[in-house]
């Protein structure tokens, strides 16, 4: 049995990793030829290099897309999902600075 | 895919689907240089025989979304087109394992490209996952394993992703000093396709009069 003090701190730890903006990558066969790696590798070098905490950077599967991939899915805090397409390093520089750091999605890049 | 270690991502990606804890990445060069072996092994799911069978077939796929699977096809043609081999075996439940074998020295072997990117990225979005890499040829033997490496920076005070990028670097000089000779690279070499080292390349080979610089 824990103490009210450690569950308390668990339900902040558990905030704080739900607070997070999670951007996937599609890394199947599909996004792998299309060059999602460089996208991926601009990602993480945003994010390190700006010292973001708000942000997991992860892998994802084919979403069956494949002819628009680099596909880049963003989740926001409250779940709100932006997928976007047909990515690129300076795109993915962009997205970073706009969406996670700003907060609104970069909208000419989305699927719609 | 334009290089191997791409390749090895993308059947990475396979044993992550399949649920692996562990993912061994073996590469070797054999028979004084003349082969090199890529092994990628996991305790995934595993497949059936039933599966395994039509596994690079491709226009099977386990997934819903399409139907045709390319990753094991396109690496079964790039090992059978240098001349090599390729095989596949796997248990139900146990996991399963994939060699590749490559004739070096034919032109239609794909550079090696950026190892260490490929397990720095790995690294990064699968935090659980162990890791290892054994690369081994004429000149020496090489071992990785992520969680060690990852646990004896964090004594150092070392992050999650500080350790993934010094990982990379750390792959990559490995790689530079087993395979150097033994991999006479074209379009990218170690450096990979993304870089343009293949210009610089192309540009020193004219300069010398078409011989490679020693």
């Amino acid at each position: 049995m824990k103490t009210l003090e450690e569950l308390e701190k668990i339900r902040e730890d558990e905030k704080t990793v739900a607070g997070k903006k999670v951007i996937s990558v599609g890394m199947a066969t599909c996004g792998i030829a299309a060059g999602a790696r460089p996208v991926m590798n601009s990602f993480a070098t945003e994010i390190r290099t700006r010292g973001i905490k708000n942000a997991e950077l992860t892998m994802m599967g084919c979403i069956g897309m494949c002819r628009l991939e680099p596909i880049v899915q963003v989740t926001d805090e409250d779940g709100t999902k932006t997928t976007y397409i047909k990515m690129t390093e300076d795109k993915a520089a962009r997205v970073v600075k706009e969406h996670i750091l700003g907060g609104t999605p970069v909208k000419e890049y989305t699927a719609e | 895919m334009k290089e191997l270690a791409l390749h090895i991502m993308d059947i990475m990606q396979n044993s992550i689907t399949a649920g692996s804890s562990r993912i061994s990445v073996r590469v070797k060069t054999r028979d004084y240089d003349r082969l090199l072996e890529i092994i990628v092994e996991d305790d995934g799911c595993g497949m059936d025989e039933e599966t395994l069978k039509k596994a690079t077939d491709p226009f099977q796929t386990s997934r819903a979304a399409r139907i045709v699977g390319l990753g094991l096809p396109m690496f079964k043609e790039a090992a059978i087109l240098t001349g090599g081999d390729f095989f596949l075996q796997s248990q139900l439940g146990c996991g399963t394992e994939v060699t590749a074998v490559f004739v070096n020295k034919s032109i239609d072997r794909q550079p090696i490209g950026n190892l260490g990117n490929v397990f720095f990225l790995t690294m990064l979005s699968h935090k659980d996952l162990n890791l290892s890499l054994e690369l081994s040829s004429d000149r020496g033997v090489f071992s990785f394993c992520s969680t060690t490496f990852i646990e004896s920076l964090a004594h150092k005070g070392k992050s999650h992703m500080d350790a993934a990028f010094h990982a990379e670097a750390f792959i990559n000089e490995q790689v530079k000093l087993i395979f150097k000779e033994a991999l006479p690279e074209l379009g990218g070499g170690l450096h990979g396709i993304e870089r343009n080292c293949k210009t610089a390349q192309r540009k020193d080979a004219l300069r010398d009069g078409g011989n490679p610089p020693a």
